[in-house]
């Protein structure tokens, strides 16, 4: 004969179930303890019968096939308990029961269910529910006949959320790149080490350029003016188309004198007057006019 | 059977209890791109079964392609269930255990969005 097994129901319920030849556990809260591993004791206020229908043949019976206990303080999630039954639970029973306590943990209940909006395989498009449009509703016999089933309604709500939004566009790696020079502030950037995650410097180019600038004045428009300049000064140098002159290489001539046997220097032209070359000759501004 | 006081409405079935449902057409889960949420802060007062199986109460919503309701039930082996059942296919598609019967008020709710329904309970 055993107990099959102790099962959290609610915050500080446990439902305790048996197996097929164990009926009719005791509802004196007595006999059972609650205690946790540490010691901790919980005590049983209420234990409340459980029954099951039993169908045979034509016959249908109830058979009680486990027990209730509320217990006087809150089961917490995580924690193991032990649930001790007192082995006069059901006189009727000889064996020992088994096991004896009954060990169980905690686990913290799931409080969300997913599923598909693909799931489901239609709205009602007749009957109770059968307006097209949108429909909340609540009932204590919706599905079918039922008598004795009542509910409490403070708030019924239907929201539709329309919102608009904009995310930010962000890098996938926000963090900055820096640059590094051997010479401190002010170096060089080819002396210059950029540092930053891998994911960043695969990411990272550089755009160099001189940017220098000097100020100019104003442009203005005006005339253009024409310089007319001499090579020579045509006072000086009339004969200079006269065959019976003859240019000497200013870098010298070598073996050539004059007849009292000095070494002709290889100067430019000069004239007569004061021995000084033949400088430019008169400059003419010409205005052309637009 | 339904009367109101201080802003709850109770509502139950006495007699030969038939299907009845309290409720109210809106255009709003009608709209499939925007987030739809539906939420029922409700007590369980009494329950038909005893504790120990179907209380028939439902409340849900319809919205296209969607006929949802959710069936408080316990099932033989004693756990306590809010149960997500296709009305249409009359079929149920997914349960919270869950103490629906400890005289507390509780608030189930239901959110579609993205193509998902999610049931949340007290959250």
């Amino acid at each position: 004969m055993s107990l099959l097994s102790a099962k959290r129901l609610g915050s500080s319920k446990i439902l305790l179930t048996c197996d097929e030849a164990f009926t009719g556990p005791s509802t004196d809260h007595t006999k059972y303890d609650v205690h946790d591993t540490e010691g901790g004791t919980l005590g049983v206020t209420r234990a409340v019968a459980v029954l099951v229908t039993v169908s045979f043949g034509f016959f249908s019976f109830s058979v009680q096939k486990g027990v209730e206990l509320q217990l006087g303080a809150p089961l917490t999630a995580g924690k193991t308990y032990l649930v001790k039954v007192d082995p006069a639970v059901n006189a009727a029973e000889t064996h020992p029961l088994h096991p004896n306590p009954v060990s169980f943990q905690v686990v913290a209940a799931a409080t969300r269910l997913s599923l598909r909006v693909s799931d489901f395989s239609g709205e009602f498009q007749g009957g109770l529910l059968g307006a097209p449009a949108g429909q909340v509703f609540f009932s204590p016999a919706l599905q079918a006949a039922n008598t004795g089933s009542t509910l409490q309604v403070s708030e019924v709500s239907c929201c539709l959320v329309a919102y608009d939004s904009y995310i930010f566009p962000v890098k996938a790696d926000p963090a900055p790149l820096f640059l590094w020079s051997p010479g401190g502030t002010g170096g060089l950037l080819n002396h210059s080490v950029a540092w930053a995650s891998p994911f960043l410097l695969n990411d990272f180019s550089c755009a160099l350029g001189v940017l220098h600038e000097d100020t100019l004045g104003a442009l203005d428009d005006d005339h253009l003016v024409a310089v007319l300049q001499e090579t020579f000064d045509l006072t000086k140098v009339s004969l200079l188309n006269n065959v019976h002159w003859t240019m000497f290489d200013p870098g010298g001539q070598p073996g050539l004198t004059y007849p009292d046997a000095t070494v002709i220097p290889g100067e430019v032209f000069k004239t007569a007057d004061n021995s000084a070359p033949i400088g430019p000759g008169a400059t003419v501004t010409i205005t052309l006019l637009p | 059977m339904a009367s109101i006081s201080s802003n709850i409405l109770t509502y139950g079935t006495t007699g030969l209890g038939t299907a009845t449902a309290y409720r109210s057409n809106t255009p709003l889960p009608d709209a499939l791109s925007f987030p739809l949420i539906v939420r029922f802060r409700v007590k369980v007062v009494a329950d038909a079964s005893g504790g120990l199986g179907d209380s028939q109460i439902r409340m849900g919503f319809q919205a296209p392609g969607v006929a949802l309701a959710l069936g408080l039930a316990t099932t033989p082996g004693g756990d306590r269930q809010v149960r997500v059942i296709d009305l249409q296919a009359g079929k149920t598609l997914g349960a919270l255990s869950f103490d629906f019967l400890d005289g507390n008020f509780h608030v189930y709710q239901l959110t579609r969005a993205g193509g998902v329904i999610d049931l949340v309970i007290d959250p």
